[in-house]
């Protein structure tokens, strides 16, 4: 470990020690807990653990501007619901769909496109698009500790996965610029592609329908598929990310699950169970059962962004 | 386990249900070392082939090149049966799952007396091999799904570092290609990533990918069952193979599979069959400079011989047809002839 001071912007307290003990433990060799570098995985939800997800998630500003889009191009969209709820800013129709319905509306908008041009559209929105309340752009409203903490596991040898609901395509298009994590690494929901060879292209097409809507159960379930090993380490912050956490928390040999806790309303936002796209509530409350460490946004982290 | 389409072939059918050797520090050992000496691919005779490999990795990892590409795109992609190592005259996995039945059978009493596990258990090779479809899924099922992922992976080691091919007596991860391990040793060192994307089970593969050709268990892309998350009496979770297929990695499913675990079109591709067809139009219609490969096995001598192209025998498994052999010409993809590119293929030989 180069740096002699990992986490700076983390404080010290329990959260941080549980990490720095972790870290010692796995990679100290001939030590009880020692886990070859191949086996150092660790795993990252993304929005609400990594960036800010509030009011809404990333990806849903990017695939309304889509629907804004399409709505120019055919009027009677704008009719129909959930369309109509979008070009409304109707928030409360909008959050009673549920997490996975909204997202197979915001991949429906992108249907037809290929694997490539998806990921330039991405990019470009990426390049200016602000966070409307923040103010700043949206792959800087991410968590300074955050990006210390994936960086200090890779010093040490951990290979770093995201493992969201979030779009993988959208997020492949910014994780390696934001958190250092290559797009083989970025694992989320999905939808059905379409492989096209005529003439001189050959390329995957997005469908609407989906594939995979990777929160909750699917989390561990698809670690199985992408990874193939059980996490040493877990960060979520919410209930979808139970699952994955418990799995990872529950294999042998040191372990460690944590939980972020938005309880910052100064700094960034306070909630968690009245959260209605993605909750914690169970997670938070059975946390000492499962023997997840909690983090305390407002007291362990010492700057946000 | 759900056939995906109804042109179900024998490949087919091991992807149908997704579910290991060594290869010995001394075979990727020797590769390495020669490599250091100057050429880095010894088991190649020298010739076409040989030259576009050289050419392709020269020519993307050269700075000044116009078709440089940067370290994160160079992404290697292998068939595995038939590519990397023996596929004839049936695919590894199936040879596993016959020698599970016993097992299965005894821990399932009954099991015995019904068919197809009666047909298999009677040690009948010409009965077996007239096994129809149905009762290969059957067998497949019975052996390659319902257990944790963590068992399933420590049964296939088991085997995998006992069991021995009949004909050269050796083991079944002997018998991979050396000149491939020297190539992806070669990709690898000049800073690819090397993937195996096979139609055959993911977790099968998983079980010996890193010892045998150096590729971790998270680069090794396959046909994959559903998973069950449950949590068991002590209340730990755990992960159980389901018998139904998630990813049928064969045909369109390699670039499908390659877009959900890679998420970029590779640089390079190899593969020897027309399962591997979508994946080298895939990578080959990619900007910049890519390479497609195929291996034509032509060689009953020192191997097999099957196509049906260039005239040789036809087989259903690992099938090359000719009309794949004209689109690879077409295309300038490169075809690779055992017989004459290949000075050794197998290590002990």
């Amino acid at each position: 470990m180069a740096d002699s001071q990992p986490l700076a912007s983390w404080n010290d307290g329990a959260a941080k020690s549980a990490i720095l003990d972790l870290v010692a433990r796995v990679t100290k060799e001939g030590g009880a807990d020692f886990a070859p570098p191949a086996e150092r995985i660790a795993t990252f939800d993304n929005d609400g653990t990594l960036s800010c997800e509030q009011p809404l998630q990333t990806q849903f500003y990017f695939a309304f501007g889509r629907v804004k889009e399409l709505a120019a191009k055919d009027p009677a969209l704008a009719e129909r619901q959930p369309f109509k709820a979008v070009l409304e800013q109707d928030y409360n129709t909008l959050f009673g769909l549920g997490l996975q319905a909204l997202y197979e509306l915001a991949f429906a908008t992108h249907a037809g496109i290929t694997d490539e041009e998806f990921i330039e559209i991405a990019s470009a929105w990426l390049a200016t698009a602000k966070h409307p309340k923040i103010g700043r752009l949206f792959k800087q409203c991410v968590y300074r500790p955050q990006i210390e903490l994936l960086a200090y596991l890779r010093d040490n040898g951990f290979k770093t996965y995201i493992v969201s609901a979030g779009g993988a395509d959208f997020m492949r298009a910014f994780a390696d610029e934001v958190y250092g994590v290559p797009r083989e690494q970025v694992i989320g929901s999905s939808v059905k592609l379409r492989f096209d060879a005529g003439g001189d292209r050959v390329s995957l097409s997005k469908l609407s329908e989906l594939n995979i809507f990777n929160d909750g159960q699917a989390k561990p379930l698809s670690i199985g598929l992408h990874i193939g090993r059980r996490p040493l380490l877990a960060f979520g912050n919410s209930d979808g990310d139970l699952p994955m956490m418990r799995y990872t928390k529950s294999g042998s040999g040191a372990r460690l699950a944590l939980l972020l806790h938005h309880d910052d309303a100064e700094r960034e936002a306070a909630y968690d169970r009245e959260f209605r796209l993605s909750p914690l509530s169970e997670a938070l409350d059975k946390a000492q059962d499962y023997g997840f460490t909690v983090v305390s946004m407002k007291r362990d982290w010492k700057v946000v962004f | 386990m759900v056939a995906p389409s109804s042109k179900v072939s024998r490949r087919g059918v091991i992807s149908a249900l997704a579910a290991a050797p060594v290869l010995p520090a001394v075979f990727r050992g020797a590769a390495r070392a020669q490599s250091g000496a100057g050429d880095p691919l010894p088991s190649w005779n020298d010739g076409p082939a040989k030259d576009a490999i050289l050419g392709f990795v020269h020519t993307t990892t050269d700075p000044s090149s116009a078709n440089f590409a940067p370290p994160p795109e160079r992404i290697a992609t292998f068939d595995q049966d038939g590519t990397l190592w023996v596929e004839h005259p049936i695919y590894t996995q199936v040879v596993y799952c016959l020698d599970r039945v016993p097992i299965v059978a005894k821990a399932k009493p009954g099991l015995a007396n019904e068919e197809p596990f009666k047909t298999v258990l009677s040690r009948d090779r010409e009965a077996i091999a007239n096994l129809s479809m149905d009762d290969l899924l059957e067998i497949l099922r019975a052996t390659l799904t319902g257990m944790d992922v963590d068992q399933f992976r420590d049964e296939a080691k088991a085997w995998i570092d006992a069991a021995q091919n009949p004909r050269w007596k050796r083991l079944y991860t002997e018998l991979t290609y050396l000149p491939q391990i020297e190539l992806m040793t070669f990709l690898r060192g000049a800073g690819y990533r090397t993937y195996i994307v096979t139609g055959g089970g993911q977790d099968f593969v998983r079980a010996y990918a890193d010892r045998v050709y150096g590729v971790p268990v998270e680069q090794v892309v396959g046909s994959a069952g559903g998973l069950s998350y449950e949590y068991g009496p002590d209340g730990r979770p755990k992960l159980i193979k389901d018998p139904k297929l998630l990813l049928n990695d064969n045909f369109a499913g390699k670039p499908e599979g390659i877009h959900l675990m890679i998420g970029r079109r590779p640089r390079f591709a190899f593969g020897n069959s027309t399962g591997d067809r979508q994946m080298l139009e895939y990578t080959k219609a990619g900007a910049g400079a890519r390479m497609a490969m195929l291996v034509l096995h032509d060689d009953a001598e020192r191997e097999y011989s099957y196509g049906p192209a260039e005239g040789l025998p036809d087989t259903k498994i690992g099938t090359f047809t000719q009309e794949l052999y004209d689109e690879a010409n077409k295309d300038g993809w490169v075809v690779v002839s055992m017989k004459k590119d290949w000075k050794r293929i197998f290590a002990f030989a």
